[in-house]
Protein backbone atom coordinates (compact mmCIF):
# COMPACT_ATOMS: atom_id res chain seq x y z
CA UNK A 1 0.00 0.00 0.00
CA UNK A 2 1.41 3.41 -0.94
CA UNK A 3 0.77 6.77 0.66
CA UNK A 4 -2.16 7.67 -1.58
CA UNK A 5 -3.92 4.40 -0.83
CA UNK A 6 -3.29 4.70 2.90
CA UNK A 7 -4.60 8.26 3.05
CA UNK A 8 -7.64 7.46 0.94
CA UNK A 9 -8.57 4.49 3.07
CA UNK A 10 -8.06 6.43 6.28
CA UNK A 11 -10.16 9.27 4.89
CA UNK A 12 -12.97 6.86 4.09
CA UNK A 13 -12.73 5.13 7.45
CA UNK A 14 -13.00 8.48 9.22
CA UNK A 15 -16.35 9.32 7.61
CA UNK A 16 -18.68 10.92 10.12
CA UNK A 17 -16.22 12.97 12.12
CA UNK A 18 -16.25 16.71 11.36
CA UNK A 19 -14.06 18.18 8.65
CA UNK A 20 -11.73 20.14 10.94
CA UNK A 21 -11.07 17.15 13.13
CA UNK A 22 -10.46 14.93 10.14
CA UNK A 23 -8.16 17.46 8.49
CA UNK A 24 -6.08 17.56 11.64
CA UNK A 25 -5.79 13.76 11.79
CA UNK A 26 -4.92 13.51 8.10
CA UNK A 27 -2.34 16.26 8.53
CA UNK A 28 -0.55 14.25 11.21
CA UNK A 29 -0.22 11.20 8.97
CA UNK A 30 0.71 13.38 6.00
CA UNK A 31 3.56 14.80 8.07
CA UNK A 32 4.62 11.31 9.11
CA UNK A 33 4.86 10.22 5.48
CA UNK A 34 6.83 13.25 4.35
CA UNK A 35 9.39 12.94 7.15
CA UNK A 36 9.71 9.21 6.52
CA UNK A 37 10.35 9.87 2.83
CA UNK A 38 13.01 12.46 3.70
CA UNK A 39 14.72 9.81 5.78
CA UNK A 40 14.86 7.53 2.79
CA UNK A 41 12.07 5.09 3.57
CA UNK A 42 9.62 4.06 0.87
CA UNK A 43 5.91 4.85 1.03
CA UNK A 44 5.14 1.17 1.39
CA UNK A 45 7.48 0.79 4.35
CA UNK A 46 5.95 3.77 6.10
CA UNK A 47 2.37 2.64 5.47
CA UNK A 48 3.22 -0.78 6.86
CA UNK A 49 4.88 0.59 9.98
CA UNK A 50 1.87 2.81 10.68
CA UNK A 51 -0.24 -0.28 11.22
CA UNK A 52 -3.83 -1.14 10.52
CA UNK A 53 -5.68 2.03 9.54
CA UNK A 54 -9.14 0.54 10.09
CA UNK A 55 -8.49 0.06 13.81
CA UNK A 56 -6.76 3.45 13.93
CA UNK A 57 -9.83 5.10 12.45
CA UNK A 58 -12.14 3.28 14.84
CA UNK A 59 -10.34 4.45 17.94
CA UNK A 60 -10.13 8.02 16.61
CA UNK A 61 -13.88 7.99 15.95
CA UNK A 62 -14.85 6.54 19.31
CA UNK A 63 -12.65 9.09 21.04
CA UNK A 64 -14.32 11.89 19.14
CA UNK A 65 -17.94 10.85 19.68
CA UNK A 66 -17.47 10.57 23.45
CA UNK A 67 -15.88 14.01 23.62
CA UNK A 68 -18.83 15.39 21.74
CA UNK A 69 -21.45 13.66 23.91
CA UNK A 70 -19.78 15.27 26.91
CA UNK A 71 -19.70 18.70 25.33
CA UNK A 72 -23.18 18.60 23.81
CA UNK A 73 -25.37 16.36 25.98
CA UNK A 74 -28.25 14.73 24.20
CA UNK A 75 -29.76 11.37 23.47
CA UNK A 76 -28.58 11.48 19.85
CA UNK A 77 -24.96 12.00 20.80
CA UNK A 78 -25.11 9.34 23.50
CA UNK A 79 -26.39 6.82 20.94
CA UNK A 80 -23.68 7.84 18.48
CA UNK A 81 -21.01 7.35 21.12
CA UNK A 82 -22.45 3.99 22.12
CA UNK A 83 -22.44 2.75 18.57
CA UNK A 84 -18.92 4.03 17.94
CA UNK A 85 -17.62 2.31 21.06
CA UNK A 86 -19.47 -0.87 20.16
CA UNK A 87 -17.77 -0.63 16.77
CA UNK A 88 -14.43 -1.15 18.46
CA UNK A 89 -15.66 -4.68 18.83
CA UNK A 90 -14.08 -5.58 22.12
CA UNK A 91 -17.30 -6.09 23.99
CA UNK A 92 -20.66 -7.25 22.86
CA UNK A 93 -23.08 -4.74 21.43
CA UNK A 94 -25.87 -6.47 23.36
CA UNK A 95 -24.31 -5.56 26.69
CA UNK A 96 -24.31 -1.87 25.92
CA UNK A 97 -26.98 -1.02 23.43
CA UNK A 98 -29.84 -3.19 24.74
CA UNK A 99 -29.63 -1.99 28.37
CA UNK A 100 -29.42 1.56 27.07
CA UNK A 101 -32.57 1.14 24.97
CA UNK A 102 -34.48 -0.49 27.85
CA UNK A 103 -33.43 2.23 30.28
CA UNK A 104 -34.43 4.97 27.84
CA UNK A 105 -37.83 3.31 27.33
CA UNK A 106 -38.44 3.01 31.06
CA UNK A 107 -37.50 6.63 31.60
CA UNK A 108 -39.78 7.68 28.77
CA UNK A 109 -42.72 5.72 30.23
CA UNK A 110 -42.13 7.28 33.65
CA UNK A 111 -42.09 10.75 32.12
CA UNK A 112 -45.46 10.07 30.48
CA UNK A 113 -46.92 8.96 33.84
CA UNK A 114 -45.60 12.13 35.49
CA UNK A 115 -47.03 14.37 32.79
CA UNK A 116 -50.45 12.64 32.96
CA UNK A 117 -50.53 13.01 36.76
CA UNK A 118 -49.70 16.69 36.51
CA UNK A 119 -52.41 17.10 33.88
CA UNK A 120 -55.15 15.52 36.05
CA UNK A 121 -56.73 18.88 37.05
CA UNK A 122 -57.06 19.74 33.36
CA UNK A 123 -58.24 16.29 32.38
CA UNK A 124 -61.02 16.49 34.90
CA UNK A 125 -62.39 19.52 33.09
CA UNK A 126 -62.71 17.40 29.97
CA UNK A 127 -63.89 14.19 31.68
CA UNK A 128 -65.62 15.27 34.92
CA UNK A 129 -66.70 11.73 35.89
CA UNK A 130 -63.30 9.98 35.64
CA UNK A 131 -62.08 10.94 39.11
CA UNK A 132 -65.30 10.27 40.99
CA UNK A 133 -64.77 6.58 40.25
CA UNK A 134 -61.36 6.66 41.95
CA UNK A 135 -62.06 9.01 44.82
CA UNK A 136 -64.78 7.12 46.75
CA UNK A 137 -65.32 9.02 50.02
CA UNK A 138 -62.37 11.42 49.65
CA UNK A 139 -63.33 14.81 48.25
CA UNK A 140 -62.58 15.03 44.55
CA UNK A 141 -60.43 18.15 44.83
CA UNK A 142 -58.08 16.31 47.21
CA UNK A 143 -57.59 13.43 44.82
CA UNK A 144 -56.98 15.83 41.95
CA UNK A 145 -54.49 17.89 43.95
CA UNK A 146 -52.79 14.71 45.13
CA UNK A 147 -52.24 13.48 41.60
CA UNK A 148 -50.97 16.89 40.56
CA UNK A 149 -48.43 17.09 43.39
CA UNK A 150 -47.23 13.50 43.04
CA UNK A 151 -46.78 14.08 39.31
CA UNK A 152 -44.69 17.16 40.02
CA UNK A 153 -42.47 15.34 42.50
CA UNK A 154 -42.08 12.43 40.09
CA UNK A 155 -41.01 14.81 37.34
CA UNK A 156 -38.31 16.40 39.50
CA UNK A 157 -37.03 12.98 40.59
CA UNK A 158 -36.97 11.83 36.97
CA UNK A 159 -34.93 14.84 35.91
CA UNK A 160 -32.32 13.95 38.53
CA UNK A 161 -32.32 10.30 37.50
CA UNK A 162 -31.89 11.27 33.85
CA UNK A 163 -28.90 13.44 34.67
CA UNK A 164 -27.24 10.75 36.74
CA UNK A 165 -28.05 8.15 34.15
CA UNK A 166 -26.42 10.25 31.45
CA UNK A 167 -23.20 10.57 33.40
CA UNK A 168 -23.24 6.87 34.19
CA UNK A 169 -23.50 5.93 30.52
CA UNK A 170 -20.67 8.30 29.57
CA UNK A 171 -18.46 6.93 32.33
CA UNK A 172 -19.27 3.41 31.19
CA UNK A 173 -18.38 4.22 27.59
CA UNK A 174 -15.15 5.88 28.62
CA UNK A 175 -14.23 2.89 30.73
CA UNK A 176 -14.75 0.66 27.71
CA UNK A 177 -12.55 2.85 25.55
CA UNK A 178 -9.91 2.75 28.25
CA UNK A 179 -10.06 -1.04 28.39
CA UNK A 180 -9.62 -1.14 24.64
CA UNK A 181 -6.68 1.23 24.86
CA UNK A 182 -5.32 -1.02 27.55
CA UNK A 183 -5.11 1.34 30.49
CA UNK B 1 4.17 -8.32 22.82
CA UNK B 2 0.55 -8.33 23.97
CA UNK B 3 -1.20 -5.32 22.40
CA UNK B 4 -2.85 -4.11 25.61
CA UNK B 5 0.44 -4.08 27.50
CA UNK B 6 2.07 -2.28 24.63
CA UNK B 7 -0.46 0.56 24.57
CA UNK B 8 0.23 1.39 28.19
CA UNK B 9 3.96 1.16 27.61
CA UNK B 10 3.84 3.60 24.68
CA UNK B 11 2.21 6.17 26.93
CA UNK B 12 4.98 5.79 29.52
CA UNK B 13 7.59 6.16 26.75
CA UNK B 14 5.96 9.28 25.31
CA UNK B 15 5.95 10.99 28.70
CA UNK B 16 9.56 10.00 29.33
CA UNK B 17 10.75 11.41 26.00
CA UNK B 18 8.74 14.63 26.16
CA UNK B 19 9.95 15.38 29.67
CA UNK B 20 13.41 15.76 28.15
CA UNK B 21 12.57 17.78 25.04
CA UNK B 22 9.77 18.80 22.67
CA UNK B 23 9.33 16.36 19.81
CA UNK B 24 7.27 15.86 16.67
CA UNK B 25 5.25 12.70 16.11
CA UNK B 26 7.67 10.98 13.80
CA UNK B 27 10.54 11.58 16.18
CA UNK B 28 8.58 10.03 19.04
CA UNK B 29 7.61 7.00 16.96
CA UNK B 30 11.20 6.57 15.80
CA UNK B 31 12.70 6.87 19.27
CA UNK B 32 10.24 4.41 20.78
CA UNK B 33 10.69 1.98 17.89
CA UNK B 34 14.40 1.76 18.68
CA UNK B 35 13.53 0.17 22.01
CA UNK B 36 10.06 -1.32 21.66
CA UNK B 37 8.38 -2.80 18.61
CA UNK B 38 5.24 -0.72 17.91
CA UNK B 39 2.77 0.17 15.18
CA UNK B 40 3.87 3.75 14.60
CA UNK B 41 0.36 4.86 13.68
CA UNK B 42 -0.97 4.29 17.19
CA UNK B 43 1.14 7.15 18.48
CA UNK B 44 -1.08 9.79 16.84
CA UNK B 45 -4.43 8.91 18.45
CA UNK B 46 -2.57 8.72 21.75
CA UNK B 47 -0.99 12.16 21.25
CA UNK B 48 -4.36 13.62 20.28
CA UNK B 49 -6.04 12.27 23.37
CA UNK B 50 -3.30 13.37 25.77
CA UNK B 51 -3.28 16.81 24.15
CA UNK B 52 -7.07 17.09 24.53
CA UNK B 53 -6.75 16.04 28.15
CA UNK B 54 -4.34 18.92 28.69
CA UNK B 55 -1.07 17.05 29.23
CA UNK B 56 0.56 18.43 26.09
CA UNK B 57 0.36 21.56 23.99
CA UNK B 58 1.35 21.68 20.32
CA UNK B 59 3.05 24.19 18.05
CA UNK B 60 4.20 24.17 14.46
CA UNK B 61 7.79 24.78 13.52
CA UNK B 62 9.23 25.11 10.03
CA UNK B 63 11.77 22.51 9.05
CA UNK B 64 14.65 23.03 6.64
CA UNK B 65 13.35 20.09 4.62
CA UNK B 66 9.68 19.57 3.83
CA UNK B 67 6.51 20.89 5.53
CA UNK B 68 6.32 22.35 9.06
CA UNK B 69 6.32 19.85 11.89
CA UNK B 70 3.90 19.66 14.79
CA UNK B 71 5.82 19.65 18.05
CA UNK B 72 4.41 18.36 21.31
CA UNK B 73 5.31 20.13 24.52
CA UNK B 74 4.53 18.92 28.00
CA UNK B 75 2.24 21.19 30.06
CA UNK B 76 2.47 21.72 33.81
CA UNK B 77 -0.26 19.14 34.24
CA UNK B 78 1.75 16.79 32.04
CA UNK B 79 4.85 17.18 34.18
CA UNK B 80 2.84 16.30 37.29
CA UNK B 81 1.27 13.31 35.58
CA UNK B 82 4.66 12.13 34.34
CA UNK B 83 5.91 11.93 37.92
CA UNK B 84 3.09 9.72 39.08
CA UNK B 85 3.21 7.67 35.89
CA UNK B 86 6.94 6.99 36.30
CA UNK B 87 6.41 5.98 39.89
CA UNK B 88 3.53 3.65 38.96
CA UNK B 89 5.67 2.15 36.23
CA UNK B 90 8.66 1.57 38.52
CA UNK B 91 6.47 0.02 41.22
CA UNK B 92 4.79 -2.18 38.67
CA UNK B 93 7.93 -3.47 36.97
CA UNK B 94 9.69 -3.94 40.31
CA UNK B 95 6.76 -5.94 41.67
CA UNK B 96 6.41 -8.10 38.58
CA UNK B 97 10.17 -8.76 38.40
CA UNK B 98 10.25 -9.77 42.05
CA UNK B 99 7.35 -12.10 41.52
CA UNK B 100 8.93 -13.72 38.46
CA UNK B 101 12.23 -14.14 40.31
CA UNK B 102 10.52 -15.76 43.29
CA UNK B 103 8.59 -18.15 41.08
CA UNK B 104 11.70 -19.14 39.15
CA UNK B 105 13.58 -19.80 42.37
CA UNK B 106 10.88 -22.24 43.46
CA UNK B 107 11.22 -24.32 40.34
Amino acid sequence: MNKKEFMEKLDKALAGIPKDEKKEVMRDYEEHFSIGLEKGRTEEEIAKSLGDRASLAKSIKAEYTITRAKREPGIKNIFRATIAVAGLGLFNLIFVLIPLIIAVELLFAAYIVAVVFIAVPFLILVYPTSVTILSGDTPTWMVVAGFHIIGGILLVVLLYITKGFYRLILAHLQMNVKIIRGE
Amino acid sequence: VNIQIKKGVIEVCVFAILSKKDCYGYELAETISKHVKISEGTIYPLLRRLTKEGYFTTYLRESSEGPPRKYYKMSKQGIEYKKSLSKDWNDLTKGVNELIEECEKDE
